[in-house]
């Protein structure tokens, strides 16, 4: 009799702790998701702005001049006159199948001051708010020839 | 002679086991997420940062565009090279966000860009005459980030006392 009610509440006891495991496990494994989303999140950020950076510095370096950036970039010119290129994980520019993100530029000339508008956004939902915007400036200064031909 | 043999699993090792268990994985879950959230903190920090520089720049580039357009303008009302320093001189003189600097006979103005609290874009110029068709009224000298912050001297707490 003695063995049986012990047995019995083995079996409860067992039965509780599978319960309580699984419950606490399905909690625990919920919050490794949303640290995963957090850390893919953070990389997102962290090879956007990266990337942003490299174009505003080449910009910078081709003192302004849009072609520079397309000729060392591999850009695509759209048909509304921005460009489009697109990068890996390892932020290696790539075509757009190997590709996780996209890069937008759209440059904008006032009086000299070229300026470049760097938009990035993720390959999975292109439309969502970009990850990371950066804009550029670049004066060109005015010369002795411009001046005197005013 | 008829001895009971003792179940390894008895009651309460099943639960020790598991609460054991758990307890791991909730520490590497909530490590996970602490460290997940540290580094977007750290990447939005640096992305703050970095927004900021380029709006300053942007902004220093936009000085840059009113200084070529003055020394511009002097120079277009200037007859020859002594009456365009000097004509800087009298412009520049006297205007808080620029500094006109003299030496060894060349004029160099220099302005700050605020970035953040703590931290400006520091943009020197050499002013120049023009005598070339291809050359400008200026030439940048430097362009770069000054820490304004005081520096302040951590002494410490001493912990031990020693006599």
């Amino acid at each position: 009799m003695a063995q049986k009610s012990k047995s019995a509440l083995f079996l409860i006891e067992m039965i509780i702790s599978i319960l309580f495991f699984i419950i606490s496990t399905a909690i625990c494994m919920q919050v490794f998701v949303t640290a995963h989303l957090i850390s893919k999140k953070s990389v997102d950020l962290s090879t956007s702005i990266f990337q942003a950076q490299t174009v505003a510095s080449l910009y910078s370096a081709g003192k302004g001049d849009i072609a520079f950036l397309v000729d060392k970039l591999q850009y695509n010119e759209n048909a509304d006159g921005t460009y489009t290129s697109y990068f890996d994980a390892n932020g290696v520019f790539t075509n757009k199948e190997n590709s996780l993100y996209q890069l937008d530029i759209e440059e904008t000339d006032n009086s000299n001051l070229n300026t470049i508008s760097i938009e990035i956004h993720s390959n999975d939902n292109v439309n969502a708010d970009p990850i990371y915007i950066l804009q550029s400036s670049y004066y060109l200064q005015n010369t002795k020839e411009v001046i005197d031909n005013e | 002679m008829n001895k009971k043999r003792k179940s390894f699993f008895s009651i309460g090792t099943s639960s020790i086991l598991i609460i054991f268990t758990l307890l791991v994985l909730v520490t590497f879950a909530v490590l996970s997420l602490v460290s997940a959230n540290a580094d977007v903190k750290l990447s939005q920090s640096a992305s703050e940062n970095i927004t900021s520089f380029y709006l300053a720049d942007h902004n220093a580039q936009i000085s840059l565009q009113k200084i070529d357009a003055t020394l511009a303008e002097i120079y277009l009302g200037s007859d020859d090279e002594n009456t365009f320093y000097q004509n800087i001189k009298t412009h520049y003189n006297g205007q808080d966000e620029y500094t006109l600097e003299e030496s060894d006979s060349k004029l160099y103005l220099s302005f700050h860009t605020y970035v953040t609290d703590f931290e400006v874009l520091n943009s020197k110029l050499q002013l120049t005459f023009p005598r070339k068709n291809t050359d400008g009224f200026y030439k940048i000298l430097s362009w770069n980030l000054i820490n304004t912050k005081e520096w302040a001297l951590d002494e410490g707490v001493s912990v031990i006392h020693n006599p």
